[in-house]
């Protein structure tokens, strides 16, 4: 029995529905279309069900594959196209480097290739956008770099995926110009875009920053308030102050503590005068004893007493000095008090009040038997409030607070770790400056790497010596500070040095380093 | 002469991950020594475990590489450490004559390459030996075709029961049940067929619609049984289809010296799949004059490197031979006229219509046709919903088969414009192999 005519779908949803079902149960039907198609099937003999079948299907989806029609798409091109780029894209060796970081060879060096792209005024090509974006979503610390490589290609396609909004705005001090485009971003935008926002105007317009930050203050949420307050770090200045003295009632611990920390740079904050009002009758300077032998001067630096506060009123909690009990409390909670104290008043201070340099202050704290109270809130207000000379003696004091080093200029870096070094006569001496290579982030000056090798190379040739993990794994890092310009010298040197197995592997694996960095370096500049 | 070949593709050629790592690892100047190239070679000693350091040394033209190390891998580590350095530091390799060890080794090659080449040109002055290689065992041709013909009568009884018995209880079949078809075909010498049935059960666990697309399998795999029963009355292209298709391999000598076809061949996209253990490397190549797709094949069971001497993004003036077929498409390299130059814009269609239109006619012709090459150069990329799509200037879209990120270096390459991109069409989808981003080819590995 045939049936009429079928469109060329029909025919297939009929086939299929047989086969599903089976010709056992569903009988194969001579099937009936018009043209060419339907004479051809007219031909299959319907006797035999299942080949019959086969055949049909093999006619009407050949038939169906050949005249498949492209769809008419819904979606319009939609988002407008990208603008233009000035800047020149990088030379394809370059876009190689990349993609070898990218995939797991030399990728610690990744920071450098972006900064350095940055730094010839070039941008990466279209193609490695989103692998570059890619990157910038799990390693937070490379986003500024790869802002600044991206490009408007980078922020058109990053505005289009919500896992690279981070790179996708609003950023550039262009928008600044635009009131109305600010404030649609601060008032609809995602907390990241609006943290970009006010980090731009912080940089460019810090009272614009604050101005926009305090018109919604009131309700914003209290983890965007804290994020919000870190953007304010760029720019601090005493006009900031009333803002956040403000701040210093909210209900958020964090908000809070954040306020506090910032108040506590700014050495006319009414904080910090508060903080030194309650401080001057708790401490004082015991002088040095005056000594007719020169060499002993240094022994005999003084040192420093004090009395511990009796209580902890509202005023020191609203403060930010953290309390569990207000009165009657231990000697070391009040101890605690006095160190929180501490930490909100600028070390410059005490340089001022007792008329001394830090080294002088330093060394009698060291020397107090409240060291461990005064000097870690020194630490915490130094590094809080940028002060270089203060990070210096510290760091000399102890090596190990490497958090320290970033305050200091690159030259004061250097001469710093050349002295740690050559006090140590070796390896002792690179044993303890290791933590701060460490932490260096600027390509050595030639003499000082040269320094640094030769201390290490002291080291691996002496075979008495153990190997010290801490320098072999150190040396990972050298090799990202090293100036690639000395490999010919280091390659010389290092040729033919005998030395243990592991070390071989590691000065191996600095020399490809450096000769990789060498490499990109290059094709950069190209 | 320095390499085309990039940090990348090099390192493909490695047989193994741990190669290429180890191969890395070497392609640092301070463990070299004596780097030297010329014309057609480079070469260099790079100082291992031993006292002596390994010789290694590349012939350029295909890459091809020597060492002395004890390795068996191939190429080792130094091969492709060398070669690495050899695109990174072309400056540090002092050009002039290879030394004794190098010249030795060129020479041989070169004898060996003119032994290969002697008997295909002999080959193509006469009239070509028809099966020459089972020459030599009479009977064996006849056994199998008389096998492969038993065979497909039981295979087209099995097709006919599942249609009797009806498609919707075979989602419940576990693998033994295609394996076992699978491992007939092979056994009755139509490994290509097996291949087909083993390709099923995937097509069964397809979600939605898979019956749809089962029975189109099905139906294929009829056709082809069909035409070889018409064997006697097919056209010679129709047979020769057949037979590759059921896996019949084609004399590659015999190929080789049939007629050549002339062109500047442009090397547009390459796809690696992994078969059976199997990475099978497709190179689509577009004849400028002639306006037709190639494609060149490359084989490499573990432990062995890919075919690389094509790289995608330049052009070579070639002969190619075809593959008998009812659409030729495989194709051999049978002749260099020049060096490959890099290709100055990507050919194709225009429109996505213009496109399929070429697809419908190849498909028209051949019903087996799994895959074609396809060319668009005026596209859109674009997130439609959950699903790339590419639109052309008419707003008709096709459907692109990528991974998220793929789509996402579409789209930032075409910034929104459109661009030129080529791929392997399937019938339903467009995997993109590569794309031109303005001034060259980007590939989309």
């Amino acid at each position: 029995m045939a049936t009429g005519p079928l469109h060329h779908n029909e025919l297939w949803e009929t086939l299929v529905a047989t086969a599903i079902l089976g010709t056992e149960r569903r009988p194969f039907i001579q099937l009936s279309a018009g043209g060419a198609l339907g004479a051809a099937l007219e031909a299959l003999d319907a006797s035999q069900g299942e080949r019959a079948l086969l055949e049909a299907a093999a006619l009407v989806s050949a038939y169906r594959r050949a005249g498949t029609v492209p769809e008419v798409c819904a979606a319009q091109p939609g988002a407008p196209e990208s603008p233009d780029d000035d800047l020149p894209v990088c030379s394809p060796r370059a876009v190689a480097h990349l993609l070898a970081m990218l995939n797991g060879t030399h990728s610690v060096v990744l920071p450098e290739w972006l900064s350095a792209l940055a730094a010839a005024g070039k941008r990466a090509p279209p193609s490695v956008l989103p692998e570059i974006l890619e990157a910038g979503r799990t390693r937070s610390a490379l986003r500024p770099l790869i802002r600044a490589v991206s490009g408007a290609r980078g922020r058109w396609l990053a505005a289009q995926n919500p896992d690279w909004e981070y790179a996708a705005g609003a950023a550039a001090p262009a928008i600044l110009a635009d009131p109305a485009a600010v404030n649609a971003v601060w008032q609809t935008g995602s907390s990241a875009a609006r943290r970009a926002l006010l980090d731009t105007m912080r940089s460019v317009a810090p009272d614009s920053g604050r101005a926009l930050l305090e018109s919604t203050w009131a309700d914003e949420r209290a983890e965007d308030r804290v994020a919000f307050l870190q953007c304010m770090e760029t720019g601090l200045s005493m006009a900031d102050e009333p803002f956040l003295e403000g701040a210093l009632d909210n209900r958020s611990k964090e908000v809070r503590t954040a306020a506090a920390g910032l108040l506590a740079r700014l050495p006319e904050a009414r904080l910090v005068h508060r903080m030194i009002a309650r401080l001057a009758p708790l401490l004082r300077r015991v002088p040095p004893e005056r000594s007719w032998l020169p060499g002993l001067m240094q022994e005999r630096a003084g040192s420093i007493d004090m009395t511990l506060p009796e209580m902890c009123d509202r005023a020191m909690v609203r403060d930010g000095v953290d309390t569990r009990e207000s009165d009657g409390a231990s000697p070391k909670e009040r101890a605690q008090w006095l160190h929180q104290m501490l930490r909100g008043v600028p070390p410059a201070h005490w340089c001022a009040c007792w008329n001394a340099a830090p080294a002088d202050l330093i060394a009698a704290a060291a020397r107090s038997k409240w060291r461990d109270t005064i000097l870690p809130a020194w630490i915490y207000a130094a590094w809080n409030t940028r002060d270089a000379d203060w990070a210096e003696v510290l760091l000399r004091l102890d090596p190990s607070h490497t958090e320290l080093l970033p305050l200091l200029s690159v030259e004061r870096q250097e001469a710093l770790l050349l002295d740690l070094l050559a006090e140590g006569e070796g390896l002792p001496g690179l044993r303890r400056v290791t933590g701060l290579l460490r932490q260096t982030r600027h390509t050595w000056r030639p003499h000082f790497a040269r320094a640094v090798l030769a201390a290490v190379r002291k080291q691996i040739s002496n075979p008495l010596l153990p190997i010290d993990y801490g320098v072999h794994g150190a040396l990972t890092d050298v090799a990202l500070r090293l100036p690639p310009d000395l490999l010919p010298e280091i390659v010389r040197d290092w040729r033919g040095l005998a030395m243990h197995e592991q070390w071989q592997g590691a000065i191996d694996r600095l020399l490809a380093t450096l000769q990789f960095r060498s490499d990109m370096l290059q094709a950069l500049r190209d | 002469m320095p390499t085309t070949l990039t940090a990348a593709q090099i390192v493909a050629l490695a047989p193994d991950a741990a190669s290429a790592t180890a191969g890395r690892a070497l392609a640092s100047l301070h463990k070299w020594q004596n780097l030297g190239q010329n014309d057609v070679a480079a070469w260099g000693e790079c100082q291992g475990s031993g006292k002596a350091p390994y010789r290694v040394q590349i012939d350029l033209c295909e890459p091809a590489f020597r060492c002395t190390c004890p390795s068996r891998k191939f190429p080792c580590k130094h091969g492709i450490g060398l070669l690495l350095l050899l695109a990174a530091h072309p400056a540090a390799f002092t050009a002039g004559a290879p030394p004794a060890w190098v010249a030795e080794w060129l020479a041989t090659r070169d004898q060996n390459a003119q032994r290969r080449a002697a008997p295909a040109a002999g080959a193509g002055a006469e009239a070509p030996p028809v099966v020459p290689k089972r020459s030599g065992l009479p009977g064996s041709a006849a056994a199998r075709e008389a096998r492969v013909a038993d065979g497909l009568e039981e295979l087209d009884r099995w097709l006919c029961d599942l249609v009797r018995q009806g498609l919707a209880s075979l989602q419940g079949r576990g693998h033994r049940f295609w394996d076992d078809m699978a491992r007939r075909m092979i056994d009755a010498q139509a490994p290509g067929v097996a291949r087909m049935i083993r390709d099923l059960p995937q097509i069964v666990a397809s979600g939605e619609g898979w019956q749809s697309r089962l029975l189109e399998r099905l139906a294929r795999i009829h056709l082809l049984i069909a035409g070889y029963r018409r064997r006697s009355i097919v056209s010679p292209d129709v047979l020769a289809e057949v037979r590759s298709r059921l896996g019949w391999a084609q004399d590659q000598e015999r190929v080789r010296a049939g007629p050549a076809v002339r062109d500047t061949w442009l090397a547009l996209g390459q796809s690696v799949t992994e078969e059976e253990k199997l990475r099978v490397q497709r190179t689509w190549l577009w004849g400028e004059r002639t306006g037709r797709p190639a494609l060149l094949l490359s084989f490499a069971p573990p432990g062995k490197s890919l075919d690389r001497s094509v790289v995608v993004g330049t052009a070579l003036d070639a002969d190619l031979a075809f593959y008998d077929g009812i659409v030729p498409l495989r194709a051999l390299l049978v002749q260099r006229h020049s060096s490959p130059v890099p290709i100055q814009a990507m050919p194709g269609h225009a429109t996505i219509a213009s496109g399929l239109g070429a697809w419908a006619d190849a498909v028209a012709r051949n019903p087996w046709l799994d895959r074609y090459f396809l060319s668009l150069t005026g596209v859109v990329p674009l997130l439609d919903g959950e699903r790339w799509v590419v639109l052309d200037g008419e707003g008709r879209s096709v459907v692109l088969a990528v991974r998220p990120q793929q789509g996402w270096r579409l789209r930032a390459i075409s910034g929104g414009r459109a661009i030129a991109l080529a791929g392997e069409w399937d019938g339903t989808a467009l995997m993109p192999l590569s794309a031109w981003d303005g001034d060259a080819i980007v590939c989309l590995d």
